[in-house]
């Protein structure tokens, strides 16, 4: 194993490690006491006192915090303080969903903002660049919510072509399952489309002015040959960082568009544990999403040196 | 038709605003032969080629007229299609810089095969990969299939031009363009480049276009020469007609250039002082970051155990090739680096033990001159402004009438008008900008003046008039002069005294032209037998003369 794989797994576990520290203890100076809003104002010293134990909240908070942290390694993480049920396979379970539209809106914000930015950047100088360009900086200014929005009220509403909200498991019915997830993931993708596609634009500008696309060139490859065969993959490295960014970006924009699309993801998991202060649900919801994302970002550090040889530690 | 391999009527090359860049350019290749296109920067020679490639820039239009011999059409009206056949195939380009022409995500080895499947039908990828590894062997690669598996960034800029060129020649072609091929390598890898190439081009019967400013280069490599100046051919003929009997003025100029008198530098040994800089058994050593949790971070010796002294009033020479130490060794004189062991004394004062904030009467005493001259002046700052920033550094001139009073000695001092201080440094051509950047560095008066390479980036013509500048104010302005640079020839211009630098050591210092004269060390030796010149050349000193290196010195 490379030195730099090490040191990225290091780094990694580290930030996990002070996240998890970060979550518990925003949580834990929040004022409100669990079991005393749990049982309301008219509670018994006794009663509260019965239902801390119960929580477990009596306890210091560094047992608190050990405790939560065992039960997180193993996926439980306790139960609600409202509902009593236990938040694991609720968490587990909602972010399956939420999983499934983040990865739908990338997959979109992909394949529209690769060809769309490849081709700002070949023709940056011409009328059809110009355009895309236009276009990329009203997808930007346009938030996902609306986008999400005005696409209901257009292709579910009135055409009355795809359903305008819900969520089949796939397993169920496949065809509803993806019928459901078009407009919510292209929504939620194309916000970040347009912001890729101008990261993808600058790359592959970048890239065109390379000596070695020069090379390309004189080795006989059409311009846009020697752009696929040699340049894409040289942008893609600087893309790559965004796409990491974009991802984290994701998550939270998830959590607006399964309001408005009623999706039962984690992001509308989050907003009920919020609205019912059910702190134990938001504290593993939260530390849920912060390890999603300090999961991408681990795997964008990985996929550079898969990229980019001079990564390797190879001298 | 002719015999002629290729064949150039009336090139022209407009801007699509319809300036002209390049007008009337003739000129004919012969089957093997190798004709040179010489000019400075901004002639025109790299647009030529690129037009006679069909790889302009975007915005750029060729017109007149490009005839390959075998192909029935004219290259300016061939589509892109055809001319994308023909292009590393018939018609291949070497370019200037090794270092960023190849994919950096790509074996070599693959990038050579890939020019082969390109244009070789039916050539299978195994075929094709033994035949790269031949073509690396060819261009002697050590252990060239080894070499095919490896990265670019794993090869020296020596060894990447080596694979540029198996690429270029790999399938025959009728036609080798070289655009500055060996400028951006050290001397001594441009002569075994130079050899590379004729040999190369001899073997297939290649005809070559050789595109240079280096006219000694031009007079090893090249039977033929046309003169390039603002667009057009001034002159052409033979290299030992041209170079000998030159018909244009122009000519006459980058001759007189190219090959300028030896100065009386050497003389003026006898003016030097007492000792002002010293250094004693300096050693730097720096470690990389570490490629793997079991090893040692690597150790690598920048500079080995130099000592040397520079009195006050000399003219010191430090040359060396890309590594030898040089920006190291200026760093150390600077202050702005200390040594692992050993010591750095200016006027008798430690300065290797001295923490930055003890370092003033150095910051005052010693200035620098860079190589890059657009790059050391900051962009948004007036000419001015930048010339009088060590002043208000250092804490002088406090009224600004007074500093602009010194600015306008100084900008008369290097030569440029007294206007040139409220203008921005992108105004002035690159030896003004050099001239900025050695008024900045006399503004606080300094003692020592250290020139990192600073005519390196210059055409010849502007660096002997740079380099006559700084003779001269080393004189009014009794500075003692540190210059550095991996030009031998520029070195013996201003120097009395020369410091040799091979792979961080000194291995040999005396006065100038004991060194030039009579070298005691193999590396010396070596590196004076690498430098082309117009006269050796003309006295039949060929490109594989150069690369023989003395038997005692491994190639590197």
């Amino acid at each position: 194993m490379s030195h730099r794989f090490l040191t990225r797994t290091g780094v990694f576990v580290a930030s996990l490690a002070v996240a998890s520290v970060v979550v518990f203890g925003f949580l834990a100076v929040l004022p409100g006491d669990p079991a005393r809003v749990a049982l309301g104002v008219n509670a018994t010293p006794e009663a509260v006192a019965q239902l801390q134990k119960e929580f477990g909240t009596d306890r210091p908070l560094f047992a608190q915090y050990l405790g939560w942290m065992r039960g997180l390694v193993v996926g439980d993480f306790g139960r609600s303080y409202v509902t009593r049920e236990a938040i694991g396979p609720q968490v587990i379970d909602r972010l399956g969903v939420t999983l499934w539209l983040v990865g739908a809106a990338m997959v979109i914000a992909l394949l529209v903002a690769v060809p769309a930015g490849t081709v700002m950047a070949v023709r940056h100088r011409r009328l059809s660049g110009l355009v895309l360009s236009a276009f990329s900086q009203l997808g930007i200014a346009v938030p996902a919510f609306l986008t999400g929005v005005l696409a209901v009220a257009f292709f579910a509403v009135r055409l009355d072509w795809l359903p305008s909200g819900g969520y089949t498991p796939p397993a169920e019915d496949p065809v509803e399952f993806v019928r459901q997830l078009v407009l919510p993931a292209t929504a939620l993708g194309l916000a970040q489309a347009a912001i890729l596609a101008r990261y993808v634009r600058s790359a592959v500008l970048d890239v065109l002015r390379e000596d070695y696309l020069r090379t390309a060139r004189a080795k006989g490859l059409t311009p846009t040959r020697a752009l696929l065969r040699h340049g894409l993959r040289n942008a893609a490295i600087p893309v790559s960082t965004v796409l990491g960014l974009q991802l984290a970006t994701l998550l939270v924009g998830a959590i607006v568009v399964e309001r408005v699309f009623v999706i039962p993801g984690l992001g509308s998991l989050l907003l009920d544990g919020v609205a019912n202060r059910d702190l134990l649900l938001v504290q593993g919801v939260v530390m849920v999403l912060v390890i999603a994302v300090l999961v991408v970002n681990y795997a964008v550090e990985l996929l550079y040196a898969a990229i980019d040889p001079r990564l390797r530690g190879t001298r | 038709m002719s015999k002629e391999t290729l064949t150039v009527r009336r090139l022209a090359v407009h801007r699509h605003d319809g300036e002209a860049l390049v007008t009337g350019v003739d000129l004919t290749l012969a089957p093997g032969e190798r004709v040179g296109l010489i000019g400075e920067s901004g002639s025109g020679k790299s647009l030529t080629a690129l037009a006679i490639m069909g790889l302009l820039p975007e915005g750029l239009r060729a017109s007149g007229s490009v005839r390959l011999a075998g192909t029935s059409t004219d290259l300016l009206d061939t589509g892109e299609r055809a001319l994308a056949d023909l292009r590393g195939n018939r018609l291949s380009m070497v370019f200037q810089e090794p270092m960023s022409a190849l994919n950096p995500l790509m074996r070599v080895g693959d990038q050579v095969a890939e020019v082969l499947r390109l244009h070789q039908t039916g050539i299978g990828r195994a075929a094709a990969a033994a035949k790269a590894v031949e073509l690396l062997d060819q261009v002697r690669l050590p252990d060239p299939a080894q070499a095919a598996r490896a990265y670019p960034h794993q090869l020296s800029g020596g060894q990447r031009q080596r694979v540029l060129i198996a690429m270029a020649l790999a399938n025959e072609p009728a036609v080798l363009l070289c655009d500055e091929p060996t400028s951006a390598l050290d001397v001594t890898v441009q002569a075994q480049i130079l050899d590379l190439i004729v040999a190369g081009t001899a073997h297939r019967d290649t005809s070559l276009l050789f595109i240079t400013h280096d006219l000694a280069v031009v007079a090893t490599v090249c039977s033929r020469v046309l003169v390039m100046r603002d667009g057009s051919i001034v002159e052409s003929g033979p290299v030992e007609q041209v170079f000998t009997r030159p018909q244009h003025p122009y000519t006459q100029a980058l001759l007189d250039a190219a090959e300028p008198p030896a100065s009386d530098a050497a003389s003026s040994v006898q003016k030097a002082g007492q000792s002002l800089l010293s250094v004693e058994n300096a050693a730097r050593v720096y470690t990389r970051p570490r490629t793997s949790l079991l090893t040692p971070r690597p150790r690598v010796a920048g500079l080995r155990d130099v000592s040397f002294d520079v009195a006050a009033g000399q003219r010191f020479g430090i040359v060396g090739e890309s590594g030898s130490g040089k920006s190291t060794l200026v760093r150390l004189l600077a202050g702005l680096d200390r040594p692992t062991s050993g010591s750095v004394r200016f006027a008798g004062r430690e300065i290797s033990a001295l923490p930055e904030r003890r370092l003033r009467f150095l910051r005052e005493d010693v200035q620098m001159v860079f190589q890059d001259p657009s790059g050391s002046l900051d962009p948004r700052m007036r000419v001015g402004e930048i010339v009088a920033e060590p002043l208000v550094a250092l804490g002088r001139a406090r009224l600004r009438t007074e500093r602009a009073n010194r600015v306008r000695d100084l900008l008369d001092a290097v030569g440029l008008p007294a206007d040139a201080a409220v203008r921005f440094p992108h105004e002035f051509s690159g030896g003004q900008r050099q001239r900025i950047s050695i008024a900045r560095a006399l503004a606080p008066a300094p003692k020592v003046l250290i020139a990192d390479e600073p005519v390196s980036a210059l055409d010849a013509s502007v660096r002997s008039r740079i380099l006559e500048l700084l003779a001269s104010l080393a004189d009014s302005h009794e500075l003692t002069l540190v210059f550095v640079s991996h030009d031998l020839a520029v070195v013996r211009q201003i120097c009395d005294t020369i410091g040799v630098l091979h792979q961080g050591e000194l291995v040999e210092i005396g006065p100038t032209e004991q060194v030039y004269t009579q070298p005691a060390h193999p590396y010396t030796r070596r590196l004076l037998t690498a430098i082309p010149t117009v006269t050796r050349a003309l006295a039949g000193v060929s490109a594989s003369d150069l690369a023989s290196a003395p038997a005692d010195l491994p190639e590197h």
